[in-house]
């Protein structure tokens, strides 16, 4: 077919216009933005004040920041691993001709369908309430008094409330791509193995594991990217303050710095660009590295 | 074909372009008179219109005031408010958009965050406010930490203002003994004692929220030092060197200590708070958006009373400094129609409408000409009234961005007695 370079013009155009208006002007902005004193996002450039590197060399000292990027390392870290080694376990089990498949499917994805706002709501008030709450309740019917008048969102736990909670919101939708990774997998392998001699342990760790490994680097680039944009439920954890050093992340950090907070109206869209550069630089380095780390399938199925 | 859709099109564009510049700004409408109350109503086709954004959700009790004194002011000077709710959020949204070159007329939101984040967009408002004689009207306090915001100048109309002090059920104050001296403890050893009768009557004393230990360890440390010397200390670090840091700390923890604070405090929000309409506890430290948040919240009617947080032996402040503050409006200097806005404002923020805002959302009416408090926060009238000091939001504590997530952290740990007041003070000086 005679292609009409006319009209690859216009239809790419308005996408293009699009795309550079929206996507790369605010990142070319904010990375200039970055190396410049400016109060609010929008002020125009004629207020901005050159700082070269200063904003990255105060956001280097800030001891927040740092409290902010390790809270977000371990929501990575643990919650990474809780996540996917509990994602992978149901979507082993559901891909295993276990009966209503599809309702136990559902039923882990909901949580994913629902607003995280409400989500939390209902781990806040009626799971962790340290008088009315489901732990409460239960520990208080089992005779354990102490774990019943545990505080679940005050302290050194908040965090750990915060984790378990974000982790059961987001098990279903990894699940679902593991399932479907694993149902891409063509059974004449499992028959053979099965054949041999090979146990369900054996098929999994032996087939099923190393045939997903592109499913992992999948869903290791969505967690990563995710955990990085870590902000509604850390929020919610802290409502109605604006933030908590154990909750504290560095998306929250970023908003307080661009829009003040209630009795601090100070603002600093500077430093809070260069933060969203420290975190766009970070979801590139975590993409390059599970790039290397994990290779392609050198397979063909 | 082709050419009938083409010139089809063409038209189409035309016309939507003709219709999109095609409405003339109705710059030269005639303005109303400065107290909004006789002013002409403009010429027909000549209808000024001027757009609000809002810092309500359009189901609030504030918004439902708002929306009617837009209409009676629409219909007694033919001028239409266009009111766009867009809720708390306005404050992330005003800036960008006025920068985008938006039309807005005026908008609110906290009175501080109104003039100290988006001062430069907004108009001086003290000659106008001077012809309308609005200096009577609005209570000294709030009119001097409009001036203060706006360094001298009048940026902001202050609404719905609030105090903080300690609220608590009066009939628990009776069942317990209470003399109506005793329920107004001058000094913070005084409070104790206070506790402690509560206390024998088998009620906890007091509560709070987790979002309360500010205040607590704000007022006290600032009944010490002074909002100043406290703010150094949050800037510099210096809670090391600071004594009376030390002993606030003390004081804060003896609440938890000797039981005057419900088991469950710190709660979580609101949790703590409503455990007075729930007959637990008798007293909060808290703003005076409180007891009818508890109200709400409970179900139950309590008998309000109030007195300011205590002083303290060798301190520097007593019960004439508080923490208040308000909402306000702002006018946006660009606006072609400042004065009609300025009329509206101030059909909103004083007289019939202001009463009005405080019997509907149970606050304290902004016009010192409203002498009727709603019973509910009647009881703060009289200290209100004889205030000199204000106290920044969460006495200052949390005006760090730097520094407000540690010390929120360290006085939850405070409060539940996790560490010791000298822990706490080694925790708050090695935040750098």
């Amino acid at each position: 077919m005679k292609q009409d370079k006319k009209m690859i013009v216009c239809f790419l155009t308005p996408a293009l216009i699009f795309f550079f208006g929206i996507f790369v002007y605010p990142i070319c902005r904010t990375l200039v933005m970055s190396f410049f004193k400016v109060e609010a996002i929008s002020d125009p450039a004629s207020l901005w004040k050159f700082v070269g590197i200063s904003n990255y060399v105060t956001l280097a000292n800030t001891t927040i920041f740092r409290v902010a990027m390790l809270n977000m390392m371990k929501i990575w870290l643990f919650g990474g691993i809780a996540v996917l080694a509990i994602a992978l376990l149901f979507a082993v089990i559901l891909t295993s001709g276990v009966r209503f498949k599809s309702f136990y499917r559902a039923v882990v994805y909901i949580p994913n369908i629902i607003n995280a706002v409400a989500i939390s709501t209902m781990w806040i008030n009626y799971i962790y309430n340290k008088r009315f709450g489901l732990l409460h309740t239960v520990f208080k019917a089992i005779g354990a008094d102490k774990l019943a008048k545990l505080d679940y969102m005050n302290g050194d736990i908040k965090f750990v409330t915060l984790l378990i909670a974000f982790c059961f919101g987001s098990v279903g939708y990894y699940m679902l791509i593991f399932m479907s990774g694993i149902e891409q997998l063509p059974q004449d392998i499992y028959e053979a193995a099965t054949i041999d001699g090979a146990n369900k342990v054996k098929q999994f760790s032996m087939i099923t594991l190393p045939l997903l490994r592109n499913v992992f680097k999948t869903c290791l680039t969505f967690w990563s990217i995710g955990v990085v944009g870590f902000f509604v439920w850390s929020q919610m954890w802290s409502a109605p303050l604006a933030s908590e050093s154990s909750t504290i992340t560095p998306f929250i950090y970023m908003y307080n710095l661009a829009f003040g907070t209630t009795g601090n109206s100070a603002r600093d869209g500077g430093m809070a660009a260069a933060v969203g550069v420290v975190m766009t630089i970070v979801v590139l380095l975590a993409f390059l590295l599970i790039n290397v780390g994990i290779k392609n399938d050198d397979y063909e199925l | 074909m082709k050419k009938v859709l083409s010139l089809l099109t063409a038209f189409a564009l035309a016309a939507s372009m003709l219709v999109g510049c095609g409405g003339a700004p109705a710059s030269d409408a005639s303005a109303p008179a400065a107290d909004g109350s006789e002013a002409a109503a403009p010429a027909a086709g000549d209808k000024v219109e001027l757009t609000y954004w809002s810092m309500w959700n359009s189901t609030e009790g504030q918004a439902k005031v708002i929306q009617e004194a837009a209409e009676a002011y629409e219909k007694a000077t033919g001028v239409h408010i266009n009111i766009e709710w867009k809720g708390r959020d306005v404050k992330t949204l005003i800036g960008p958009a006025l920068d985008a070159g938006q039309k807005v007329d005026f908008f609110d939101t906290d009175a501080q965050q109104l003039v100290k984040q988006n001062g430069k967009y907004l108009a001086d408002l003290t000659e106008m406010a001077n012809a309308a004689d609005y200096q009577k009207h609005i209570m000294p306090v709030l009119l001097d930490n409009a001036l203060k915001f706006g360094e001298g100048k009048l940026k902001c109309m202050p609404y719905q203002p609030f105090t903080t002090g300690v609220w608590y059920d009066k009939d628990m104050f009776a069942a317990a003994g209470v003399t109506e001296e005793e329920a107004a403890p001058a000094t913070f050893d005084d409070l104790l004692k206070l506790c402690e009768k509560v206390k024998a009557s088998g009620v906890n004393p007091m509560t709070c929220n987790s979002d309360g230990v500010g205040l607590l360890y704000g007022y006290q440390a600032a009944r010490y030092i002074g909002q100043d010397k406290l703010n150094e200390l949050r800037d510099t670090v210096g809670w090391k060197e600071s004594p009376e840091a030390l002993q606030a700390a003390k004081d804060i923890y003896t609440l938890f200590d000797k039981g005057y604070m419900s088991e469950h405090a710190p709660a979580n929000y609101p949790e703590g708070q409503n455990e007075i309409g729930f007959e637990e506890s008798a007293m909060i430290l808290n703003a005076s958006w409180v007891p009818n948040e508890i109200i709400q919240n409970t179900g139950k009617a309590v008998n309000w009373g109030f007195f300011p947080w205590p002083a303290v032996e060798g301190g520097v402040d007593g019960i004439e400094a508080s923490m208040v503050g308000s909402q306000g409006f702002g006018i946006v200097e660009k606006s072609e129609h400042k004065q009609e806005a300025f009329d509206f404002i101030l059909s909103v923020v004083t007289g019939e409408y202001d009463l009005k805002m405080s019997e509907t959302v149970i606050s304290i009416p902004a016009d010192v000409e409203n002498t009727q408090w709603p019973a509910v926060v009647a009881g703060a009238e009289p200290y209100f009234k004889n205030m000199t000091k204000t106290y920044e939001w969460n006495v200052g504590l949390t005006n760090n961005s730097n520094y407000e997530a540690f010390i929120q952290d360290a006085m939850i740990k405070l409060c539940k007695r996790d560490v010791t007041p000298e822990q706490f003070i080694e925790e708050m000086g090695s935040m750098k």
